[in-house]
């Protein structure tokens, strides 16, 4: 809906966010006489009311002492006893006996390690190249999904684009920033994908974004479609 | 209460990063080795905890709060969190700011213990039930009611929400803890807002 001002009930979720006042004022004096508007707009003051008084406060005086207490407790535990396996040893009766029982296990400990190491030695290479290959098939496998996914959008973004760039309405002008942002929010992301090909959250992240602006896209030529008073004076 | 964007207090890095970071030069004359050994709790290292305690203690119990619903649940989410903090020293990545890496690993255990709470609900509910003050007037109806709401949300949307909007953090802020983009986290906290409203709208 838009009102004789100019306004139409798509601008109101951007200016809520942005909440600058002089829109803010617009958006009040709209919502008087559009009820979902009103609605949306008092769910919007009452959530950002209520808020700050989310941020729970209390004293706790002896949490900090706890806290040390624990820190304390563990590295005692962790360093006596270690030290308590040797002193024994060094300090006991057989001192002799007990240094040469010592060394002999020193001894067998480094024959089993080298062992170990020699046994391990062999087989990473191989089960590195596996891992290497199994992780870049997977990777070529999601970008291959990526490709496909952005080809549609591309489709989708030769219609709609020549449309924008004549955009004159509100609703036009909010879909084309919200694009916008959107595609600053995919090269960023995009970006920080390059360095670093695996992270799995960078590409949900970007499956998330590129979604969103097919979405958007979608609606737009819907509006068009439904004949949306500006949108389509715009579309046509 | 925290205003919005209030930063992350970074006095407490640099004091800490000459301790933690970089063994050998600390400036209270400790040896590098003593420092860098995780299992030990070195008089230096328990004041830079007690410093890091001393600035982040509040938002930290009022986070944990705001996932866990109970005061001494959230204490013992800030208490698990130095332990590991102290356990994983080493694990540490020198680029990163400490305060991003505790609230980190605050938020995990946290959902480590909203996890172990499923395997056992009865006990901890009940705990956490007994522990809710009663509403006082109609904004704490109201604020109970944004609560439940919030507790409805996907945990990433509740997360954004509750580090932007009720602890004043910074986009850039939350996009570190969250390990996202600052371009997501706006965009998701964006998305979070207006799926409450709509959650609101039907609630009353």
């Amino acid at each position: 809906m838009t009102d004789p001002t100019g306004f139409s009930c798509e601008e109101l979720d951007e200016i809520l966010e942005a909440g600058m006042p002089e829109d803010l004022a617009r958006v009040l004096a709209h919502s008087q006489h559009c009820p979902l508007c009103r609605d949306e707009v008092v769910a919007w003051s009452e959530i950002n009311r209520l808020k700050s008084g989310l941020h729970e406060r209390w004293e706790s005086p002896g949490l900090w002492s706890r806290i040390e207490k624990s820190l304390v407790a563990e590295s005692a535990v962790i360093q006596p006893a270690a030290v308590a396996n040797v002193v024994p040893i060094l300090h006991g009766g057989r001192t002799a006996s007990a240094l040469l029982r010592v060394a002999a296990v020193t001894l067998l400990v480094a024959a089993l390690g080298g062992i170990t190491w020699w046994t391990l030695s062999l087989r990473p290479e191989r089960s590195a190249v596996d891992e290497w290959a199994l992780e870049e098939s997977a990777l070529e496998n999601v970008e291959k999904a990526e490709q496909a996914h952005l080809k549609s959008i591309e489709e989708l973004q030769k219609i709609v684009d020549p449309r924008l760039e004549n955009a004159t309405t509100p609703l036009m002008l909010s879909y084309r920033e919200k694009l916008m942002l959107l595609d600053s929010a995919i090269a960023e992301c995009e970006g920080q994908i390059r360095m670093n090909r695996s992270n799995a959250q960078l590409r949900k992240e970007l499956l998330a974004i590129y979604t969103e602006k097919q979405k958007t896209m979608q609606q737009l030529l819907k509006e068009g479609r439904n004949g949306h008073g500006s949108a389509q004076s715009d579309i046509q | 209460m925290f205003t919005e964007g209030t930063p992350l207090p970074g006095h407490a890095i640099t004091v800490n990063r000459n301790v933690i970071d970089k063994p050998g030069t600390s400036p209270a004359g400790v040896t590098g080795d003593e420092i860098a050994r995780p299992g030990e709790a070195s008089p230096e290292r328990l004041f830079e905890f007690e410093e890091l305690y001393r600035i982040h203690g509040e938002r930290m119990k009022s986070i944990a709060w705001n996932h866990l619903g109970s005061r001494s649940d959230a204490e013992d989410a800030v208490q698990e969190t130095f332990m590991k903090m102290h356990r994983s020293m080493t694990t540490f990545r020198r680029d990163a700011q400490v305060s991003t890496w505790l609230y980190r690993i605050l938020l995990n255990t946290c959902y480590d213990m909203l996890r172990r709470r499923r395997v056992r609900p009865d006990e901890t509910e009940l705990e956490a039930a007994g522990e809710f003050p009663g509403p006082r007037n109609a904004d704490d109806v109201l604020r109970m009611t944004l609560r439940t709401l919030l507790g409805q949300l996907d945990a990433r949307k509740r997360e954004v929400f509750i580090l932007a909007e009720v602890e004043g953090l910074s986009h850039s802020e939350v996009a570190a803890i969250m390990g996202i983009t600052v371009s997501y986290s706006k965009w998701l906290l964006f998305t979070t807002k207006k799926e409450l409203r709509a959650m609101w709208k039907v609630g009353h």
